[in-house]
């Protein structure tokens, strides 16, 4: 990827229904994402923020903007609605500047550190809907150690798809590490490519997804990121 | 006409009644005027048939029109007319033909050939012709007596191999009866137009005459077929598949990481790993395992316990026990009372009576040469033992007897075949220098070994390799519950 010009940039808004839109569908097939709330750019309502609990975090929502941390459009461990004010007003001063059409400000409950995992899906031409599986950050990114399946998979292809990673040990927890709960795991991977599956029951419409990260506390498993691709079909039937 | 109302009933093809051949010419050249010539020293008992719109009589046979003109309905017609003569020609069998089998190219796998393609395509829609094809070498099938080379067996084998390629058909069936591999069919499906790969091993799995089945394959047009074939069949009988064209294309265009991420090697190992299906990158380890699968077939395809090695070549067992380890197979450790009545076998020095056993050529003559019969007899009798290995290098016997040594052990080990429990696996490796006599007496173990049920193999590696294919498929139906057939 490095050097090339990003493929996203181009993509038209509507192949893409953005992290809120996308979060919702994840949602609606019984995932977790962060509890949150929306600002709109001209009339920020910052008492609908009380119901948050703090710390939360910032990012901004624009279709212009793709690296979002590294040009300041993201506030982490916010512990105040004054935090949040000030980093508002900090964004939004920086997106002005670059010129960037901003649609809203998405404010989450920071989740706890845990294991970071990612789980995609992708829809062969041949054959269908494909789920993917990896260790977050440099695991996926460098390494490439993922593990695919064709949908759905089975409670056995689940377990399978997570002792095929070299980095398995990692993920239970190697050096002194946290140790991700395997039921959890199994069952965040059935719930995106099992029989009942996001990713088959999506499978008119859905292309890509990626859930990066999602983090698991514990027995919690919660989709910090979320990206959903159209396909084609859907996007210029809209 | 729809795709699933017709015919799934592949009997009319793989033991076809009436058959008829369009495009043979009055000149005899054609690849028509070949299959007449393969049918007559085949034995195929149906009815043959002639379409030619000029001639009365091609080589012997009288020759029709139309598929009208001809008095029964054909069950299959191998058509090699030139493309454009295709379209109309499926037009015209439409009630009249169960399969036809396009050898013609020119469609969908040349720029020029799309148009006339979709023509091909609109008449199938009409039709209900079942059509293999187009470009593509032809069907070699063993009940049904049709072949697409000269001098092919006819056995009862219950093999059966789909391929897209249809050079790689005729390397396949011809080496591998060379191996002494018993084919039911070899069938090159070309491009696919309309019946392909995975209704083709669709129709293998579900049919209890065949019992091992190979695929090669490049892209497959309806991979989610295939994958809910194999996939309901709970790997029962040994699946191999043979990939092409996994390296170079590289990953789609794709919006997402995990898009990017998706290659054409991570699809089809997703498909093997789920299925229980074997992927291979090479012919050599295609045919090989299909060898052992002919010995093994079905609920017999089933690898647990160690290795014992048995031969002679230090190094070459050492090297073996290598192999044998990177498949996750270790060597069997005898118990003390075996080795204690090893210990007890009339064997000069130089011997060593552990696992691997090495026992040099020349120590084979001990006790009027029963050496490796009465090592043999002891390790029968080892407990927990999945698989007995003897390699020979050839060479070296060829060297002291000519190779009658060689055979004796080779007779000692059927012998303790016929002994043991079928859960044992017995394999012979015949290993030589490449030196014609060497070469050729192992060839001769090939054919030897496969009729008598006992696979053979060039190199301990390649026994590695395919073993650890059979341990492979056992660990998926233990892991998921499934016994086989």
């Amino acid at each position: 990827m490095s050097g090339a010009r990003n493929p996203l940039a181009e993509t038209p808004e509507f192949w893409m229904p953005g992290e809120v839109k996308s979060k919702a569908l994840v949602e609606k097939h019984g995932l977790r994402v962060p509890t949150g709330a929306l600002l709109s750019p001209a009339n920020p309502d910052f008492d609908a923020l009380g119901r948050l609990s703090f710390p939360v975090a910032m990012k901004i929502l624009s279709p212009d903007i793709v690296h979002k941390s590294d040009g300041g459009f993201v506030a982490l461990a916010l512990q105040s609605v004054d935090d949040v004010r000030a980093a508002f007003e900090k964004m939004r001063l920086q997106a002005s500047r670059i010129g960037a059409p901003v649609q809203g400000y998405l404010v989450e409950e920071m989740v706890p550190k845990g294991v970071e995992v990612v789980v995609g899906g992708v829809a062969d031409p041949s054959f269908g809907p494909m789920i993917m599986f990896g260790l977050g950050g440099i695991y996926v990114e460098v390494f490439r150690d993922v593990s695919f399946r064709i949908c759905p998979i089975c409670r056995a292809d689940a377990e399978d798809m997570i002792n095929a990673l070299a980095s398995r040990p990692i993920l239970e927890g190697a050096r002194g590490g946290v140790a991700a709960d395997r039921e959890a795991l199994v069952d965040l991977l059935l719930r995106v490519g099992g029989e009942e599956g996001i990713l088959m029951r999506e499978r008119a419409i859905m292309q890509e997804l990626d859930l990066n990260p999602v983090i698991i506390n514990d027995d919690r498993c919660v989709v910090v990121d979320a990206r959903v691709v159209l396909k084609e079909s859907q996007a210029n039937a809209r | 006409m729809p795709a699933e109302s017709r015919t799934k009933d592949f009997s009319a093809l793989l033991r076809p009644k009436s058959v008829a051949i369009v495009g043979a010419s009055a000149n005899g050249s054609s690849p028509g005027n070949r299959l007449i010539k393969i049918l007559a020293g085949s034995g195929f008992a149906g009815n043959l048939y002639v379409l030619h719109p000029k001639t009365d009589r091609i080589d012997g046979i009288k020759a029709y029109r139309s598929f009208e003109e001809m008095p029964e309905t054909i069950d299959y017609a191998f058509v090699c007319v030139p493309a454009a003569a295709v379209p109309d020609l499926v037009k015209n069998a439409h009630g009249r033909v169960r399969f036809m089998q396009v050898m013609t190219s020119g469609f969908g796998e040349t720029r020029e050939g799309v148009e006339l393609n979709e023509r091909l395509r609109a008449e199938l829609r009409g039709s209900d012709v079942r059509l293999l094809g187009p470009n593509c070498i032809g069907m070699h099938t063993s009940a049904g007596r049709i072949g697409f080379i000269e001098n092919a067996s006819y056995g009862k084998g219950s093999t059966a191999v789909v391929s897209q390629s249809g050079g790689l058909s005729i390397d396949i069936l011809r080496r591998g009866q060379q191996m002494g591999i018993e084919f039911s069919s070899v069938i090159s499906v070309g491009n696919s137009l309309d019946l392909g790969a995975s209704e083709l091993i669709g129709h293998h799995l579900a049919d209890p005459d065949v019992r091992a089945i190979g695929l090669y394959v490049e892209n497959v047009g309806n991979g989610r077929q295939l994958f809910e074939h194999l996939r309901r069949a709970r790997a029962r009988k040994p699946v191999v598949i043979l990939k092409g064209g996994m390296t170079g294309e590289g990953s789609r265009a794709a919006a997402s990481h995990t898009g990017a991420m998706a290659e054409d090697e991570r699809t089809w190992r997703a498909l093997a790993d789920q299925t229980g299906s074997i992927l291979v990158g090479d012919l050599s380890v295609f045919l090989n395992l299909l060898g052992l699968f002919q010995a093994y077939p079905s609920e017999t395809c089933d690898m647990r316990g160690d290795v014992v090695l048995v031969g002679n070549g230090g190094g070459a067992s050492v090297i073996a026990a290598d192999h044998f380890a990177r498949q996750g197979m270790s060597l069997h450790e005898f118990s003390d009372d075996i080795v204690e009545r090893l210990a007890r076998v009339d064997v000069p020095a130089g011997s060593s009576l552990r696992n691997p056993v090495d026992v040099p050529a020349n120590a084979l003559r001990g006790n009027n040469g029963r050496a490796m019969s009465d090592i043999l007899s002891v390790l029968s009798e080892s407990k927990g033992v999945g698989a007995v290995v003897m390699h020979l290098n050839l060479t070296v016997f060829a060297g002291y007897d000519g190779g009658e040594m060689a055979d004796n052990a080779f007779n000692a080990l059927v012998r303790m075949r016929d002994r043991l429990a079928s859960s044992t696996k017995v394999v012979f490796v015949a290993r030589s220098d490449y030196s014609i006599g060497a070469a050729s007496q192992s060839l001769a173990f090939r054919k030897k070994g496969i009729e008598l049920g006992i696979p053979v193999f060039d190199e301990l590696g390649d026994v590695a390799v395919a073993l650890g294919a059979m341990k492979h498929l056992s660990s998926f139906r233990k892991r998921r519950g499934i016994a086989a057939d």
